[in-house]
């Protein structure tokens, strides 16, 4: 029974590749945020050099971290959820390869052209057309084998945490389509269809929903799964995980205008998006509980679980960045928060306390059963992992707290005749003191994640072929 | 007047889909989907039953 493409077994040839790279683009992708935030603490490390620059390479970052990292890792948890609780195989093994070398792809061209300086100058959409287009067929091929093989599952079914992946494809594609509309006019330069407020409108309807779809739908299709099995226990409320789903999809794609509060958007486009980010606070906390509660009677497990631990607290970080979220979206808030340091410790709650955590967590969960091992190499590093983690988490999002206040404060600071109390560069001094604890808090999580490589290293290099091979076995149990 | 009938039909999907939720009727299907993560593990959809079954015997 060597055969390959047995249909008695899971594809869990693309899940592993998927996983591997999960972690090499984790460790460069953050490697990448601590560069970049040590050339904030000395600028001398721009080196002088236009492709070294934080300009070129800032973008270059939330490439690698977003879509190389987060991205590999909902790829490779979406196609082990989809088909373990469909209990089938995918539907085509040759297009879920080409998704993971046509993705592969795609990244390799963003670590090329960013620091060349090409870029739509769109943010998160920068890749200029020839990748968007290569992107997007990328992207159609995955949602093909992701419906494909729920159509054909043998379940009755259709668990909810492949509801929330279905929706993250289907509204990835939708934006990413939508906002990348344009005109080339040579190889590596086009021009946006829309203009103006018009296009700004787009570009943080686009920018928005890729929080809230990719980085949020998808990783919450993950805790769906990942949180019952690691706690082996149900989900707290399978009804309440309903209401979560159809609410949440409902509000998100209008929060985008609190992007472009006090700019030339029309006063009740910033209005209505500010109301409906206030309103997303009730099913965002809504899925956090249900998480939360899935613990309920079974805490204890924490203490001897560091798993379980990340998977919790990532969700204990997704109700607080959801909670800060609607409190800036508010435009008052906002006058002060917006183009400060808080913006970016927002987003860092988010990004590494909820989805980086919760993807840690997962692949913790998932690498020894794809490799057919009882458990990671060793427990004591992901422990490890975890404390570095949530310190180096802590750390950022703190600095950027006190400097975002600091920044906004100082400058809207003005003296009795009604001019500014401070120059820029005075509220930018202030801010050097946080940019050092940024980057040492940066450099906490990205050192956690190369424990993690070691560790995922030791546990593949144990793996006997016969039983990766057995792992991959479908048992089917029960009539479902 | 068509912003209004908008939160109209927004608010009637809401009641609507907490009414069909929370229906009795749905109960035997959610408990079978919320076993889905479990139920192709033999090992762990036994943990699972078992702890379920403990839980509804307290209540």
């Amino acid at each position: 029974m060597s055969t390959a493409i047995s249909p008695t077994a899971y594809n869990y040839k693309v899940v592993r590749q998927f996983a591997i790279m999960t972690v090499v683009w984790g460790i460069l992708g953050m490697g990448m945020g601590v560069f970049i935030a040590s050339q904030l603490v000395w600028p001398e490390l721009n080196f002088g050099l236009p492709w070294t620059s934080f300009g070129r390479l800032r973008p270059l970052h939330t490439n690698l971290v977003i879509f190389a990292f987060g991205g590999c890792a909902l790829f490779a948890t979406s196609y082990y959820v989809v088909q373990r609780t469909c209990q089938t195989r995918l539907i085509s093994d040759s297009m879920a390869a080409f998704h993971f070398w046509g993705w592969q792809a795609v990244i390799i061209g963003a670590g090329i052209t960013l620091p060349l300086g090409y870029t739509t100058s769109k943010e998160y959409a920068e890749l200029e057309w020839p990748l968007a287009i290569l992107l997007a067929v990328v992207w159609v091929t995955y949602a093909a084998v992701f419906f494909g093989t729920i159509i054909k599952r043998k379940t009755k079914h259709i668990y909810v945490g492949n509801w929330f992946y279905g929706a993250f494809i289907l509204v990835t594609a939708m934006l990413h389509i939508v906002n990348h509309m344009s005109l080339p006019v040579s190889l590596f330069k086009s021009y946006s269809l829309y203009s103006g407020a018009t296009d700004a409108m787009i570009q943080w309807w686009y920018g928005h929903n890729a929080v809230g779809f990719f980085l949020t739908t998808g990783f919450l299709g993950m805790m769906y799964y990942f949180v019952p099995k690691q706690a082996e226990r149900p989900i707290y409320s399978y009804r309440l995980s309903i209401v979560h789903f159809w609410a949440l999809i409902t509000l998100y794609i209008w929060a985008g205008p609190h992007h472009l509060h006090y700019t030339a958007l029309p006063d009740w486009a910033q209005s209505l998006g500010m109301a409906m980010s206030i309103i997303l606070l009730a099913p965002s906390w809504g899925g956090m509980i249900n998480g939360m509660m899935t613990l309920s009677g079974a805490w204890h497990k924490l203490r001897t679980d560091p798993i379980l631990r990340f998977l919790v607290v990532s969700l204990a970080f997704y109700g607080m960045s959801t909670f800060e979220g609607p409190m800036m979206a508010i435009k008052t808030v906002n006058s002060l928060s917006h183009y400060t340091d808080w913006t970016i410790g927002h987003v860092h709650a988010g990004a590494l306390g909820w989805v980086a955590m919760i993807s840690i967590g997962a692949l913790y969960h998932m690498i020894p059963k794809l490799w057919g091992r009882p458990q990671m190499h060793s427990v004591g590093l992901i422990n490890a992992h975890f404390w570095l983690a949530t310190i180096g988490t802590v750390l950022y999002i703190a600095s950027m707290w006190v400097n975002g206040i600091t920044q906004g404060l100082m400058w809207r600071a003005i003296n009795e005749d009604g001019t500014l109390t401070y120059s820029f560069v005075e509220a930018l001094q202030a801010s050097h003191p946080g940019f050092v604890v940024r980057a040492i808090g940066g450099a906490f999580f990205a050192s956690g994640m190369l424990l993690m490589a070691y560790n995922t290293f030791r546990t593949v290099r144990a793996s006997q072929p016969a039983e990766a091979e057995a792992a991959a076995q479908i048992a089917v149990v029960g009539a479902h | 007047m068509i912003r209004g009938l908008g939160t109209v039909v927004v608010m009637v999907a809401f009641v609507g889909l907490a009414l069909w939720v929370f229906s009795g009727r749905r109960q035997k299907d959610f408990d079978e989907a919320t076993l889905l993560p479990f139920a192709d593990d033999p090992e762990a959809i036994k943990h699972v039953e078992q702890e379920q079954a403990s839980r509804s015997n307290k209540e």
